[in-house]
């Protein structure tokens, strides 16, 4: 039910909006940033098996991946592999 | 020749959405239910109720609050607002997809359901795919068919996770479960179509922080909030500039 209240609403409200407008746009720019938000929090402030990991070792890889996607012709695929194996390999070998 | 219906939809945009199954997308963010699937096993949960659990609540940040809660004996009136204050990016999401995806002759009831299907992962992909898709009375058939094969994987997920996690070395576990948070950034870097998206994606890493250290329980909805307006503020104001400047050429 907790998380239905906010489709509901959204459903409602979605009725008033009109494609392209001036409020589908803001609520285009709340959602990346809520998803922002929520990786960053994963990230600075995690939960569950990542409390393990040292913070440093989590920015780095978050920050890195972007880096690899855009040297990489924004290949999504590399991207991720490459920065899911670095993270991995630090681990591992607790590189730093 | 009219084709088949289900629920509102027609089949063949759905399964057009279904081609989509074994996506990126879908196997990063799968892996988050890894670290569900695990630290449910550990508060005993059985896999039947796990699985009950994803395709009823369908939102995994409010799922982890939850079992989390529930281990701690908190009272279901508290359970239930905190996972709820979770979920409110579902307002967000719902309200940007919905009028893109909408028809004017369409049953009400399409957009419960798509609403239903709503998650970061189909929002992501939608971003993705729309253009691909031909016509606009596609458009919810394909996103249903979208969110139906993410919820199906993410459930097979669960189960696989559920079984084999302890066969899984320690450090390839957490690798694993830190993907879906490089995925879901790199994705937000991917589908940025202006200049103002790239700040709506910076800004939220500023914030967090310092609204953490104030409100802790509050942290990401502020920043989300905080973020998403100044940017629109900003971008507002630029387009109406350059709209006077354009118009007084």
């Amino acid at each position: 039910m907790s998380t239905y209240v906010w489709r509901f609403w959204g459903v409602i409200l979605s009725r008033k909006i009109v494609e392209g407008g001036e409020v589908g746009r803001y609520c285009r720019f709340l959602t990346i940033s809520v998803i922002s938000a929520m990786v960053w929090k994963m990230v600075l402030f995690p939960t569950g098996l990542l409390v393990q990991t040292p913070m440093a070792y989590r920015v780095f890889i978050l920050l890195s991946a972007v880096f690899l996607y855009y040297i990489s012709y924004r290949s999504m695929i590399a991207s991720l592999t490459l920065s899911t194996a670095i993270f991995y390999m630090v681990l591992a070998t607790d590189l730093f | 020749m009219k084709s088949k219906k289900f629920f509102f939809f027609r089949l063949k945009d759905i399964k057009l959405g279904l081609c989509h199954l074994f996506s990126i997308a879908n196997f990063a963010s799968g892996l988050s239910f890894f670290g569900l699937s695990i630290f449910a096993q550990n508060l005993g949960v059985h896999l039947h109720e796990i699985i009950l659990m994803t395709i009823i609540v369908w939102a995994l940040p409010a799922q982890m609050l939850g079992l989390t809660l529930y281990a701690k004996d908190v009272p279901t009136f508290l359970l239930i607002l905190a996972t709820s204050m979770t979920s409110i990016r579902m307002l967000f999401m719902t309200i940007d997809i919905l009028p893109r995806l909408r028809l004017r002759c369409a049953h009400r009831i399409t957009d419960y359901v798509i609403g239903y299907f709503m998650s970061i992962t189909t929002w992501l992909e939608y971003q993705r795919l729309e253009p691909t898709i031909r016509k606009r009375s596609q458009r919810s058939g394909f996103f249903l068919g979208l969110g139906i094969g993410q919820m199906f994987y993410m459930v097979c997920v669960c189960a696989i996770a559920y079984t084999f996690s302890h066969h899984i070395p320690q450090t390839m576990l957490i690798t694993l479960t830190f993907v879906p948070a490089t995925f879901f950034y790199v994705a937000l870097f991917s589908r940025a179509q202006i200049h103002a998206d790239y700040w709506a994606i910076g800004l939220p890493s500023v914030l967090l922080p310092l609204l953490h250290f104030v409100y802790p329980q509050l942290d990401i909805l502020l920043s989300a909030i905080i973020s998403g307006s100044l940017v629109w503020y900003c971008d507002y104001r630029i387009r109406r500039r350059q709209h006077i400047t354009t118009s007084t050429l």
